[in-house]
């Protein structure tokens, strides 16, 4: 009786599981012909949001002109495709110019790149981004083991390495499709590309 | 089944009422906690009204110079709001809201070389016991007031989209001072209003506090 029990509740729980992904239709890496063209619809781009919120924060006391995904390219060194290691410890810089001096706190992620843009750094290289506390409502907050695509540039501030954007930055989900992480009209239209895709298309777009 | 309806409809009645009020009585302010708004208001309060000491000793003639007299148009533009704020001009030493030109580097430690050009202005503010208010413990922790204040501004003057544009930060970053917070964006009711405080300059053609935000500063003051 026990046993005919549990072969029920597995066979329904299997039953159910092949409706949810048939639904979703997400398709898999290794399952696609041609995964460089490949596109999800809008549905499976909602249907992934839950587990990749847009973020749509801005700093609480600057006035700021939000950039296009243009700009953001344009003033990128490279765009990484990159795996988060983990958040980083807080850090602090001392900066003294003119009648201000200040001490700010930074906070940033730990990277494993999967692959650079511009070519300099190598697979399996590890690089650490950060950005000043003042702007922290800018970014979502990324977890450990995500994959993203994201924007940098060398920092010239000592003890900084790289300098990154929430804007123009991308989820990549487990199938390799990517999903704008930031809420811009521009980076949005792009959700649901391949990540070997959109970096095509994104890198493409930098004016030399 | 009538009795069930009944108290159904007063249960929304009462639902829309309380937002009604909430609304109605509640400024918008910069920090919450979960849903509930922290509030910040300036400390030194003279017969109802915010004294803000102003001075722009340290801006770049392009914020000062005519014609355009970005600094003193901004100086000015909270002057009596709502019959609840004085701005005065004041020498460096005993003012109590600095504006600064930034120089290059500092907008790169600010904002980064990949957004350096999009930030326009920075409101810092601090608290009677000298600490930064800059996130919602910070702002339990200032008691809810506000003593002084820093305005930076870009020195990527070319920036600015129009001479509105270069108004309108600077009047926003007076609105911060005096502890208003974004109508549009990091509270629990978001609504985009005619209003300076606005998170973001798009194409207001405004730069001035606008009737939003006088009744903001009713609410607060
Ligand atoms: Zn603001």
């Amino acid at each position: 009786m026990k046993g005919k029990i549990i072969l029920v509740s597995s066979v329904a729980l299997a039953a159910f599981f092949v409706f949810l992904f048939m639904t979703l239709k997400v398709p898999k890496t290794g399952s696609l012909s041609n995964e460089q063209t490949a596109v999800l619809t809008q549905e499976q781009v909602n249907a992934l949001r839950a587990a990749y919120p847009l973020h749509s924060g801005v700093p609480s006391f600057a006035t700021m002109k939000m950039p296009s995904l243009q700009d953001i390219i344009d003033r990128a060194d490279t765009l990484l495709y990159a795996k988060v290691l983990g958040k980083i410890d807080p850090y602090e810089i001392e900066f003294s110019a003119g009648a201000l001096q200040r001490k700010d706190s930074f906070f940033g992620y730990d990277l494993e790149v999967i692959r650079d843009s511009a070519g300099k750094l190598k697979k399996g290289a590890n690089v650490t981004v950060s950005a000043n506390a003042v702007i922290k409502e800018l970014y979502p907050s990324l977890r450990k083991g995500m994959e993203i695509i994201i924007p940098i540039s060398k920092s010239s501030f000592k003890g900084k390495q790289y300098d990154f954007s929430s804007l123009g930055m991308f989820y990549v989900t487990d199938g390799g499709y990517a999903i704008s992480a930031y809420n811009m009209e521009d980076a949005i239209a792009k959700d649901g590309t391949h990540v070997s895709l959109l970096l095509k298309t994104l890198w493409g777009m930098k004016k030399k | 089944m009538a009795k069930f309806s009944k108290k159904v409809l007063l249960f929304f009645l009462g639902l829309f009422l309380l937002g009604s009020v909430t609304t109605e009585t509640l400024a918008h302010e910069m920090y919450y906690m979960g849903s509930s708004p922290i509030s910040l208001k300036w400390n030194n309060i003279v017969s109802g009204r915010a004294q803000l000491k102003i001075n722009g000793d340290n801006l770049s003639s392009f914020y000062t110079s005519s014609p355009n007299s970005y600094y003193s148009i901004a100086r000015d533009s909270w002057n009596g709001a709502a019959g609840k704020v004085s701005c005065m001009q004041e020498s460096f030493s005993s003012a109590t809201v600095r504006f600064y030109t930034a120089d290059a580097t500092l907008w790169e430690f600010l904002f980064g070389l990949i957004f350096q050009y999009d930030f326009l202005g920075l409101a810092e503010i601090f608290s009677p016991s000298n600490a930064a208010i800059i996130d919602e413990y910070s702002a339990i922790n200032s008691q809810g007031k506000i003593a002084y204040a820093n305005i930076l501004l870009t020195p990527y003057t070319s920036s600015f989209t129009n001479v509105t544009s270069v108004r309108y930060t600077m009047c926003h970053e007076i609105g911060h001072v005096l502890g208003l917070g974004h109508p549009d964006i990091g509270n629990p009711n978001p609504s985009t209003p005619q209003s300076i405080m606005l998170s973001s300059f798009t194409n207001q053609t405004y730069y001035s506090p606008q009737q939003h935000d006088l009744d903001d500063l009713t609410a607060k003051y």
